[in-house]
């Protein structure tokens, strides 16, 4: 029995030659609570809440009309470019779309290039990527850059020079899988999760040694409790989500095993619950008929445990969804006062149209409003936890429902919003587009869409526009404002900045500053493609502040940047500061 | 096998009768298939995986025209069989996707827009993720689907230049065809 004093010896020997090594590789990063110095940016929401809000304060209401230009950097690809820079150690890490390059730019250097990486990706994932074959984010934790290949792998790069340190097979591209979400580190995991929600796929998410990237656990979002990882202890708030194997009780025969419901939206985290959340896509096939019942877990947030992947609570956004609403649009973690208490919540800007605050210990929704205009539902009934449904809105077999509002693309689709803490509103890149909608039959062949419907042909929006950078206020579900845009819907990720600064892109091309309070257009420059990316801002190593965007038009946004003026595609990192 | 199975599989036998009436004088090729291979009920298809498994090798003449020519039973055919092989999912209800798969109606052809071009890319498979669906698809099945993709008009032998003005509408930039026959 070794004695207690020892054993402390030990441990604080064992804990100053972790931290050391931790100094050694570069940087030592608090993996918790990644509280960072604010002048970095290693997070792609910026921290574990998905907030996109920066302190930084340099940059304000009152002089950000001097932004201009610093440096730009031309990616040499042509397909979309999600995703949002990262900034570590006066290092700027961006990937392109496939063939997933990533690039480090050195900040001490007006963005000169520090080293480029091409990994070998299989470019027959690109004929299986329903939306373009973009990469949605890349993470950086312990001197590693991690991101997901579009093939299905994801790696991990030696931030100091792009080596490969490892790779891993996560998803089969031979069952229409692929990878495009933005992996999250916590703790010593990089939580991944797949897409093909349109071919028939299955959906899960699993977590990944940081150190060698070796699977830990996989949970699948369809299926039996056990595979799912709902446990005795799993508390779902509302009835139609409690029972025994709903996951395969709520599909016919084994429909289940082709039910779509990926995870290949956004995961945050509550390191006091220890808790993550992420959702799930659209069940698969699009056609309804084939697959009755509410087709759980499909179009759900799932709030569970990164050690182990078991679930603490979740709930369905759209059971028997009819419309292609994806449930994984970011939850946004914040503190908010509600009716005179204050609650821990996350707000979320469904596909659906709905704008929901719901508690994140529970699962109960506390608020739940349209933010665009929407017809599928006539209302949100309180006490089943779940829009009513219109009747003469839901899409049948054989069938076409006309003027369906929102469209497949939803009142927003991936497109992350943010959340200030002065203001304490979310500011939502919304989209309004209506559509038709006609169902048939499909068979599964695997490797094949797993579809059922007609792509729908868009129709305008009675609201009169077609996307908006709304301003909400999540604890009473209101509009306070927002900027319309009757061209195009808002399909950019989206800043806040201390300096009550809201930065956002239009598909045109624009980068637009407003005022936070107000939404008054502030400051613009062309960026000469859409932007589908997320705006971030930094420290450089002059001290100054910086706002970074990728801008190069596509995904699905680019669909409807496709007129003859609308600027082509092209990707280009854009860098600003004042003088 | 389920109800709709069996309706999918009477109509295409019925539809395959009747096209081989209606060809008795063309010099169609014959081959032992008589109807699209279906999945079984509850399980998927065999994968029609593309070129790189090496499944399907096409020893196509460069030159060969379409035995079919512009015959509607088999235009008919070549659309029953572009919906239930989910052809539609990736290329569109009316062939014209460009998110997924490019557009089929358009006269871009990244591998050649002549019969032999595009039965070879349809039954090889092609490197950016078109299945390689000889493995799956008789020969006589292929051509049906090559005579519909010729009705919707974008089809031009012989193959285009590259830059003769066509545009890749779904924004790559062009490729090395991996086929063997160069421009």
């Amino acid at each position: 029995m070794i004695p207690r004093p020892i054993i402390r010896l030990l441990l604080s020997v064992a804990l100053f030659a972790d931290a050391a090594c931790a100094a050694e590789r570069g940087r030592t990063v608090d993996l918790v609570h990644r509280d960072h110095d604010p002048g970095e940016w290693f997070h792609q929401g910026s921290d574990y809440a998905l907030s996109r809000y920066s302190s930084l304060a340099q940059i304000t209401t009152e002089n950000v009309g001097q932004l201009h230009a610093a440096w730009t950097y031309s990616t040499g690809r042509l397909q979309g470019h999600e995703g949002t820079p990262l900034v570590v150690d006066n290092t700027m890490f961006i990937v392109t779309p496939l063939p997933d390059e990533a690039v480090a730019l050195d900040l001490t250097k007006q963005g000169a290039v520090k080293w480029k990486h091409v990994p070998a990706v299989n470019p027959w994932a690109e004929g299986i990527a329903c939306c373009d074959v973009v990469n949605r984010g890349w993470a950086y934790a312990d001197g590693k850059l991690i991101y997901n290949l579009l093939d299905g792998h994801t790696i991990a790069l030696d931030a100091n020079d792009g080596h490969e340190l490892w790779r891993t097979r996560v998803a089969d591209v031979n069952i229409g899988e692929t990878t495009t979400m933005a992996p999250v580190i916590i703790k010593d995991e990089v939580l991944i999760g797949n897409s093909g929600g349109e071919m028939g796929a299955r959906g899960w998410i699993a977590a990944l040694a940081l150190d060698d990237g070796k699977l830990r656990w996989r949970a699948y979002t369809t299926g039996p409790d056990s595979d799912v990882k709902i446990t005795a202890a799993t508390r779902p708030f509302y009835a139609k989500d409690r029972g025994k194997d709903l996951g395969v009780a709520s599909w016919p025969n084994d429909a289940w095993r082709h039910g779509g419901a990926t995870v290949w939206g956004w995961i945050s985290y509550d390191p006091e619950l220890n808790l993550i959340y992420h959702g799930t896509s659209n069940p698969g096939p699009w056609n309804a008929d084939q697959r009755p019942g509410d087709n759980k877990w499909s179009s759900s947030v799932f709030a569970r445990n990164p050690e182990t992947g078991e679930v603490k609570w979740v709930y369905q956004f759209t059971p028997h969804d009819m419309w292609d609403y994806d449930g994984v649009n970011e939850n946004i973690l914040a503190d908010i006062p509600i009716n005179g208490q204050t609650r821990k919540v996350l707000m979320h800007f469904d596909r659906n149209g709905y704008g929901y605050t719901i508690d994140r210990a529970t699962g109960e929704v506390l608020v739940a409003n349209p933010f665009v205009p929407v017809n599928w539902a006539t209302g949100f009934d309180t006490k089943a936890g779940m829009p009513t449904r219109d009747p003469r809105k839901e899409t049948h077999e054989g069938k076409t429902t006309t003027d369906i509002c929102p469209s497949t693309t939803g009142g927003k689709d991936e497109e992350p919003s943010a959340y200030s803490p002065r203001t304490g509103l979310v500011y939502v890149p919304a989209v309004n587009v209506c559509m038709d909608y006609t169902a048939r039959s499909v068979q599964y062949i695997a490797g094949t869409p797993y579809v059922g419907a007609n792509y729908p042909p868009r129709k305008d929006s009675p609201g009169g526009y077609k996307g908006a950078l709304v301003a909400w206020d999540p604890k009473v579900g209101r509009q306070v404002w927002a900027v319309p845009d009757t061209a195009y819907p808002v399909y950019s990720g989206v800043l806040t900045t201390g300096g009550d600064l809201v930065f956002y892109g239009t598909l045109d091309g624009k980068l637009r500053a407003l005022d936070a309070r107000n939404g008054k257009v502030l400051w613009e420059a062309q960026l000469g493609s859409g932007i589908i990316g997320g705006p971030m801002t930094y420290l450089g190593p002059d001290g100054k502040q910086y706002v970074a965007v990728l801008a190069g038009v596509g995904g699905i946004g680019g669909v409807f940047a496709k007129s003859p003026k609308a600027p082509p595609t092209g990707g280009t990192l854009w860098v600003f500061t004042r003088h | 096998m389920s109800s709709r199975a069996k309706r999918g599989i009477c109509v295409c036998a019925v539809a395959v009768m009747l096209g081989a009436c209606r060809n008795a004088h063309s010099a169609v090729v014959n081959d032992a298939v008589a109807q699209p291979v279906l999945p079984t009920a509850g399980g998927p298809a065999a994968l029609p995986e593309g070129p790189y498994a090496g499944i399907a090798v096409s020893a196509l003449e460069a030159s060969a025209t379409n035995p079919y020519g512009s015959d509607r039973g088999a235009i008919s055919r070549g659309q029953q069989l572009f919906l239930a092989m989910n052809c539609s999912g990736c290329h569109g209800q009316d062939a014209k996707s460009g998110i997924f798969a490019p557009n089929l109606t358009d006269n871009y052809w990244r591998y050649g827009g002549s019969d032999a071009d595009v039965f070879n890319s349809i039954y090889e498979g092609r490197a950016r993720g078109m299945p390689a669906w000889g493995a799956v698809l008789s020969t006589n099945q292929i051509w049906e689907l090559v005579a519909y993709i010729r009705s919707l008009g974008g089809m031009q032998p012989p193959r285009l230049p590259r830059y003769a003005g066509a545009v890749d509408t779904t924004g790559a930039t062009a490729p090395t065809p991996s086929n063997k026959r160069q421009p």
